[in-house]
């Protein structure tokens, strides 16, 4: 058992999965030499050498159409995409060709492919470095989309993600990479499809994902000193989602709330409502609310970000003020 | 130029008022000082009259809706071309327990109308609440909400299940009709028909209503005096005989000469008011902070009278500086005035002491509840002729006398069991002498 970052987890958890299967690769900008902007793949170019830990230009089509062929001709490729803004310039591999090729060969090729990036805000990177877009990711049919918020998981997560016959945008958070966290020495496998109950309560059910996990969690400290027992949920995964765990929550609290990084029009947390709304209506108590950025692209000034990302402040406002309505 | 019509105030300390019926539609012709609509308020009925000529151009309020005092009810004017006759505003003014909406705000004139103060919203009840109810055979509207807002909480719903005798053998004779977890369509319509099967008493032919204004301010009011006083009742029987002779014997011609009809329940409020002075803790209240106790220095006489759409009861005003017959003409007049709906909103607020006579219809007595803050009310019985066993220099004799229950119901945390015998005793041995004719 250590304490590693979450940046470190990352290596750690392609490295395990590169020693266990010669068929998973790395590709993508600085991340053998220089190992990666954000320091996620350091050491794997000097464990794995050159032609599994392969550089490539600037150039995200290429990136991901190289891993697609990889995929389709027989290896595991994990590509990274540095900033997760970037998938614009190469969503037309993502969202046609990646994610419809096992539909359209009627299965007949899969593609165990890996698409790691670097999402979210809360560094000062400005409006084309900083957005978080799984939403963009779950909005696809063919892929997975998870988004581990702590070390272990990312380790357990990754590997998951290497072993899955399917795509999976596996969306890191860059305001986590400096956190630490305990990692179990050994192989770690976790489960797609599955949220994780961070700490349990009984008033209210407050879903999480990435960068906004410790802040609900922040929230639930301020609310239990306020009487209210909240329970916070990492979500994990977006797809599949782990409708088991958030319905049962919701059914035990009767009462959800999101808190999600994304700008709010169709952020994650709108369909898990609709679900919420549709499958357990009649266990609510009050009305869902979403705690999300606003509708707007996201500022670089520090003050400003600050005030437009959902804080721990806020979230324990929001549910305390709900509660009392 | 359009004039708003408004919820008028009607009394100090009214807030609200329902709109009862429009007398008007959109469309309509109205005179100046012509009746517009009817108002109910916890007060008083009454008519509220457009102040202007002109034509009624929007109804904003819809009858059996309560509004604050000040809302916009209607627009009176000159006919404007962008308004079309006959289309009555639809969205409804939003009502004051919703959470403002966010995002979005109504638009025009709707959003001019103060909020609404909905006695429904309190009965709205979250899906958890409402599922809850029926899976435990619960009746909501009973339940008393101690959640925010007055909101019933999941809580409340257990509470009642254990406080309450509810029907819970209705459902536990076939407890898998309640599906766990109950979950989409087929779920609800199965909740629909629990529903039924919770309020069992209840057949096809039932009619259905809701309660008038002035019936809900009388429960709540019942309510919540036998919630928050301690109230105990002391009975005394009383021979009206003189009193009964002496009224034969003088109101045709008190008639005749005053135009008053001189009533026994004058020469009780009589004798009631003249007790009060000696006995000024009956005449007394708790003051708000419960512990100052107020002596009132006016007899404010409230009298209940029984009208066509509940009781009423109006307050003689410094009843105790009146004389018999000044007592029989007011009690007249108010009795008058509360039947017709047409007692002042202020003229039923302020009493000190109430009498009520439930004797008019037979009864020989009851226990009547308090009105608070008021810490006495004296009920008289029917009068009956019965024979009396009476004492007379020593000898016993049995007579046929005017006889009648007096039944005291009094605030104990103010008025100990004693106190309230003597009060009774001095109002009976008033009575008794039946030395009134000083008065007339």
């Amino acid at each position: 058992m250590a304490e590693v970052t979450y940046r470190d987890a990352v290596a750690r958890g392609i490295a395990q999965e590169m020693a266990r299967d010669d068929r998973v690769v790395l590709i993508g900008e600085d991340i053998a030499g220089a190992g990666g902007v954000f320091k996620t793949t350091v050491g794997l170019l000097e464990q794995f050498g050159p032609k599994r830990v392969v550089d490539t230009p600037i150039a995200e089509q290429a990136i991901l159409g190289a891993a697609m062929g990889a995929a389709m001709t027989g290896l595991r490729p994990i590509a990274e995409i540095m900033f997760s803004d970037f998938f614009a310039v190469c969503w037309d591999l993502v969202a046609n060709e990646i994610a419809k090729t096992r539909y359209m060969t009627n299965g007949q090729v899969t593609l165990p492919l890996v698409i790691k990036t670097g999402n979210g805000g809360g560094l000062r990177f400005g409006a084309q470095h900083s957005q978080s877009v799984e939403n963009w990711a779950m909005a696809v049919p063919g892929v997975k989309v998870v988004t581990p918020s702590t070390p272990l998981d990312v380790v357990g997560l990754m590997a998951a993600a290497v072993r899955s016959d399917d795509p999976v945008l596996f969306f890191e958070h860059k305001g986590l990479y400096a956190s630490k966290g305990e990692v179990p020495d050994g192989e770690i496998v976790d489960s797609l499809g599955t949220a994780a109950i961070r700490r349990p309560g009984t008033n209210a059910t407050i879903l999480a994902l990435g960068l906004m996990v410790p802040r609900a969690l922040g929230a639930a400290e301020q609310l239990a000193g306020r009487g209210i027992d909240a329970e916070v949920i990492d979500v994990r995964s977006l797809v599949p989602l782990d409708t088991t765990t958030i319905l049962g929550s919701v059914s035990r609290t009767g009462r959800l709330f999101t808190v999600e990084e994304n700008p709010r029009l169709l952020g994650w947390g709108a369909e898990i409502a609709s679900i919420v709304a549709e499958e357990c209506f009649w266990d609510l108590d009050g009305p869902v609310h979403r705690i999300t950025t606003p509708h707007i692209p996201l500022p670089s000034a520090d003050s400003l970000e600050d005030m437009v990302i959902p804080s721990a402040d806020a979230v324990a406002t929001t549910v305390e003020k709900a509660l009392q309505s | 130029v359009r004039t708003p019509i408004t919820m008028p105030q009607l009394g100090e300390t009214v807030a609200e008022g329902t709109v009862t019926r429009w007398l008007h539609a959109v469309g309509d012709t109205v005179r100046a000082q012509e009746a517009l609509l009817e108002v109910s308020t916890a007060k008083v009925d009454t008519e509220v009259r457009s102040p202007v000529s002109g034509t009624v151009l929007e109804i904003l309020v819809f009858e059996d809706t309560t509004v604050a005092v000040g809302t916009v009810l209607a627009l009176v004017g000159e006919q404007d071309n962008a308004l079309v006759p006959g289309t009555p505003a639809h969205a409804p003014p939003t009502p004051i327990n919703l959470p403002a909406p966010t995002g979005t705000k109504l638009a025009g004139v709707i959003s001019a109308v103060p909020a609404v103060v909905d006695d429904a919203a309190r009965h709205r009840h979250s899906p958890r609440v409402r599922r809850l109810a029926i899976e435990k055979g619960v009746a909501l509207e009973p339940v008393i909400g101690t959640g925010p807002g007055g909101r019933v909480s999941p809580e409340d719903v257990l509470r009642a299940v254990t406080a309450a005798d509810q029907p819970v053998a209705v459902l536990t004779d076939e407890p898998a009709r309640v599906p766990e977890p109950m979950r989409g369509s087929a779920a609800l319509r199965e909740m629909q028909e629990t529903v039924t099967r919770v309020t069992p008493t209840e057949g096809e032919s039932d009619r259905r209503e809701p309660m008038s204004p002035l019936r809900r301010v009388v429960a709540e009011r019942v309510v919540s005096s036998l919630q928050t006083t301690a109230q105990l009742t002391t009975v005394v029987e009383v021979d009206l005989t003189r009193v009964v002779a002496l009224r034969e014997r003088m109101k045709d011609d008190l008639e005749r000469r005053t135009g008053v009809r001189l009533t026994l329940t004058a020469f009780c409020a009589m004798a009631a008011l003249e007790a009060l002075r000696l006995h000024p803790l009956l005449n007394a209240s708790i003051d708000q902070d419960g512990h100052t106790v107020v002596y009132h220095a006016s007899q404010h006489l409230g009298v209940a009278v029984d009208t066509p759409c509940g009781l009423v009861v109006p307050v003689l005003r410094d009843a105790g500086d009146l004389n018999l017959l000044g007592l029989a003409r007011q009690i007249a007049e108010v009795a008058q005035r509360a039947r017709t709906g047409r007692a002042g909103p202020d003229e039923l607020t302020g009493g000190t002491f109430t009498l009520i006579n439930t004797g008019c219809r037979g009864a020989l007595f009851d226990t009547p509840i308090l009105n608070p803050p008021e810490v006495g009310i004296l009920s008289t019985g029917a009068v009956v002729e019965r024979p009396v066993v009476l004492r007379h220099d020593g000898d016993y004799a049995i007579a046929i006398r005017s006889m009648a229950y007096f039944a005291l119901t009094y605030d104990h945390r103010l008025v100990d069991g004693a106190a309230a015998a003597r009060y009774l005793a001095t109002v009976k041995a008033r009575l008794e002498t039946g030395e009134f004719a000083a008065e007339l």
